[in-house]
């Protein structure tokens, strides 16, 4: 038997559109990133600035990444429209992935290109914005992972906002963790190799595997 | 018409923690036919339409599918996307524009209607919206449930032609609802879900 369905290309573009048409909602982390990440050069020291900046810039869009994710799979759970996802001829797994490589186009790439203006309000080197930017270019996919099973875990939940921080805080630490370690080995002048690979590692494992949890874990929540 | 079955549901059953839904459903369906599921509400029907589709996990009983069936799923909810446009939403299913317009049309969603955002749209046109995507869909065997909600006696009748019209050219369905389909009896079936 085979299910009526769409192509992967159409389902990206499906995405892309919807999220253009929900810009407002689309623009929040983005200006939660800006405003949060601009409070801490005026609360700070300017001498404490530059030290600072890997540590609230990382920490402030982990938070923005979560904010992002409450919506990612809810409305499609609300509206029914999971119900055609899953009855597709693509794997819902694959289907996943493409949502979440959309999410990642509209909420996270607009931080990256804001990410100079941040290390201008943080004086930072740019080659520190430069590592700092590839951590969290290796980072993302990760965290996007972990919210994403979190997200579908709290798709058909009243309160599934809070239970997706909750749940991806803790789990997310460890990127963070080694995203810092890589900017703190390069300010220091050391090799952050190592730190890179297992980040790079955690990514490809987490665009690999995260989607077909993902799947599973929406397909239970269904249930 | 032939006699070759495109879904075989053997001895289906489904329960809500001790709740005991249906047991032991049991029916075949073969093109050309139309399956018409009534009974009183929370009498499984969703549930039964759920199984079928496959967005529910089977916890007891069969459901094979012919090689060749292709399904299309219209839920108790519509599935489409409230910011975008009734042909925005069809476009997914189908990247004709003219296919998606012609469906809405036939449907009887004013050309007027069909670029609005569905959120601006009633009830009734939003189910119409989903519908054209199950006709857009071009499956053999349309899983329906309650497709009559909030439509006008206009669409109800379109609708009814619709699924004569592809029962004639050799399609099937299931069709959970309160309403009575009027259909010849070559075919129309009929399951009460007690």
């Amino acid at each position: 038997m085979t299910e009526n369905g769409f192509t992967l290309r159409r389902y990206f573009f499906f995405c892309l559109r919807l999220l253009f048409r929900q810009r407002r909602d689309v623009a929040l982390p983005l200006f939660f990133f800006l405003l949060v990440s601009s409070l801490f050069p005026l609360a700070f020291a300017n001498h404490a600035v530059p030290l600072l900046a890997p540590a609230a810039l990382w920490i402030t869009l982990l938070l923005s990444v979560l904010l992002s994710l409450d919506n990612l799979f809810r409305e499609d759970v609300e509206d029914g429209f999971m119900e055609q996802l899953m009855t597709a001829r693509q794997p819902l797994g694959l289907l996943v992935a493409v949502k979440m490589l959309a999410h990642w186009i509209a909420y996270i790439l607009p931080i990256f290109i804001c990410l100079p203006l941040t290390g201008l309000w943080y004086a930072m080197p740019s080659d520190t914005l430069f590592v700092l930017a590839l951590s969290l270019l290796l980072g993302t996919p990760t965290l996007l992972a972990l919210g994403g099973l979190a997200a579908a875990l709290a798709a058909g939940l009243k309160q599934g906002g809070t239970l997706l921080i909750l749940v991806t805080l803790p789990l997310a630490t460890p990127v963070l963790l080694f995203g810092l370690t890589m900017v703190d080995m390069s300010q220091n002048g050391l090799s952050y190799a190592a730190a890179r690979d297992f980040l790079a590692a955690m990514a490809v494992v987490s665009v690999g595997v995260g989607p077909l949890v993902t799947a599973a874990a929406l397909r239970i929540g269904m249930d | 018409m032939t006699s070759r079955y495109l879904l075989k549901v053997e001895n289906l059953g489904h329960s809500y923690g001790a709740a005991q839904i249906f047991t032991r459903v049991s029916f075949s369906l073969a093109a050309g036919e139309v399956l018409q599921v009534t009974g009183r509400n929370g009498s499984g029907k969703t549930t039964l339409l759920r199984l079928l589709a496959g967005t529910k996990p089977r916890e007891s009983g069969h459901v094979t599918w012919d090689e060749d069936a292709t399904r299309a799923v219209l839920g108790h909810k519509n599935g489409i996307k409230a910011e975008l446009s009734a042909i925005e939403n069809l476009s997914l299913y189908a990247p004709d524009r003219r296919s998606c317009m012609e469906a809405l049309e036939l449907l009887g969603l004013e050309r007027a209607h069909h670029k609005k955002p569905c959120y601006m749209l009633s009830a009734g046109q939003q189910r119409k919206t989903a519908l054209a995507r199950v006709m857009l869909a071009k499956a053999n065997v349309w899983l329906l449930d309650e497709p009559f909600t909030a439509l006008d006696a206009r669409a109800h009748e379109t609708v009814t032609e619709l699924l004569a019209r592809h029962a004639k050219n050799g399609g099937a369905a299931v069709v959970a609802t309160h309403d009575r389909l009027d259909l010849d009896a070559f075919t129309l079936r009929e399951m009460v879900m007690s």
